[in-house]
């Protein structure tokens, strides 16, 4: 099977409820950097209604360019959590685009960002960041399969944040019936 | 030999991503039956037998047959889905007619004009096998290829029941805590209005509770409610 087709497989594979949604967060991300061609790093953030639910990377470096994003407030990431769209850092795209965060980027090597919004339902739930930094130039990424690859990552996200919230619901309940005095 | 009808892998790796919210799970696994008769050649019918509770049943089907086959099975405790469910192996009969494992099950079967069937065990690692996938064939026999592709359909089949049923699992919990809330809520305020009336303790109240309950015959929860709706009434005025 050719790695995409095996990526999107691995994702359909992914059991809900053997761990915490960051943990299930962090099987996508590693499953991404496996099966999409020229990406280097991978970064996602999964919101739910309290801000951010989940976030997990697959190194250092893409922890370190999704903490940059956050922390300047700019960069493809935060606009596709800010407007549900696509958006992209390319070589050729101007610094004037997103003027705080990519000269950083760039000066700690990154060459191209795409930055793909979780939706589920008709809900934005998230963002997938794929991060490319190679030695030398740059392929571009398989548009097609990346898009693909997000809507299933959303579906699967999208039921690993339910499964999580039950879990809430469930401790809440527990809790305000062990505060109740014994009846019985 | 029988290619699977394309997109079969988009059609597959989607069947994890149909656990959703507003989704039962016996029309998520009618989409795991309806997938399985699109996807595999010989098949004409499919359904999902979950068990649960020491009991199997028919959690959906691509159409009445599967229900009747299906019940031939429990009916005789025989067939290829009781011993797919007990193995975790997958069973095959291409041809029923010459099939002598199941003879209770075989007669009726093949009176239902299904002349081969191949059951898939869905099991997730160490979950055990939570269902089986049964498929059905009325023209043809199921060959190796459609054995073939119907391993290809076990491991997104089987995280997508496993998924679902901790799905439906969770929320059986949920109305559980909900109803003992609701239950523990009502007997306090119960205990309140004899607190209250009867100028004594959280205890006493309770005993006193416990002792009209006993005497009416009438289960605690039940009689704290008509306690609270009508306290004249349970209590005498």
């Amino acid at each position: 099977m050719p790695e995409d087709q095996e990526g999107l497989a691995r994702l359909s594979e992914i059991l809900v409820f053997e761990k915490p949604l960051g943990g299930t967060a962090q099987d996508v991300v590693d499953v991404a950097r496996r099966s999409v061609a020229h990406c280097d790093g991978v970064g996602i953030q999964v919101v739910g209604p309290d801000g951010v639910a989940a976030r997990a990377t697959t190194d250092s470096r893409s922890f370190d360019l999704d903490t940059l994003q956050d922390e300047l407030d700019d960069g493809p990431c935060v606009e596709s959590l800010r407007d549900g769209e696509h958006h992209d850092l390319e070589p050729v795209t101007s610094d004037e685009r997103w003027p705080r965060f990519a000269p950083s980027a760039r000066r700690a090597g990154l060459v191209a960002c795409c930055a793909l919004p979780l939706v589920a339902h008709g809900e934005l739930i998230g963002v997938l960041n794929l991060y490319a930094w190679p030695a030398v130039g740059f392929a571009g990424w398989d548009r097609r399969h990346c898009g693909t690859f997000a809507g299933r990552a959303s579906q699967l996200l999208a039921s690993a944040r339910a499964y999580a919230r039950t879990q809430v619901v469930i401790a809440n309940l527990e809790a305000r019936l062990a505060a109740i005095p014994g009846t019985q | 030999m029988d290619e699977p009808r394309e997109p079969l892998a988009d059609e597959l790796s989607d069947l994890a991503g149909l656990l959703q919210t507003d989704e039962s799970l016996e029309t998520m696994l009618g989409h795991v039956a309806d997938i399985a008769v699109r996807a595999i050649p010989a098949c004409d019918a499919a359904g999902v037998t979950l068990f649960e509770h020491d009991r199997v049943t028919t959690a959906a089907a691509s159409g009445p047959l599967v229900q009747r086959v299906d019940n031939h099975q429990y009916d005789t405790d025989e067939g290829p889905c009781l011993e797919s469910l007990r193995t975790g192996e997958i069973r095959r009969s291409p041809s029923l007619a010459d099939d002598t494992r199941w003879p209770k099950f075989r007669g009726p079967t093949l009176d239902e004009g299904v002349v081969s069937c191949l059951s898939l065990p869905l099991v997730i690692g160490n979950h055990g096998t939570g269902g089986v996938l049964n498929l059905y064939s009325q023209n043809r026999p199921f060959e190796d290829a459609d054995e073939v592709i119907g391993r290809r359909f076990m491991p997104p089949a089987s995280v997508a029941v496993a998924n679902a049923r901790a799905y439906a699992k969770a929320y059986a919990v949920i109305d559980q805590l909900q109803e003992a809330l609701q239950s523990r809520d009502v007997i306090g305020q119960a205990k309140g209005i004899i607190q209250v009336r009867e100028h004594c303790g959280p205890d006493e109240a309770f005993e006193r509770l416990r002792d009209l309950s006993q005497h009416r015959n009438i289960k605690l929860r039940d009689l704290a409610k008509a306690v609270v709706e009508s306290p004249d009434e349970i209590l005498g005025v």
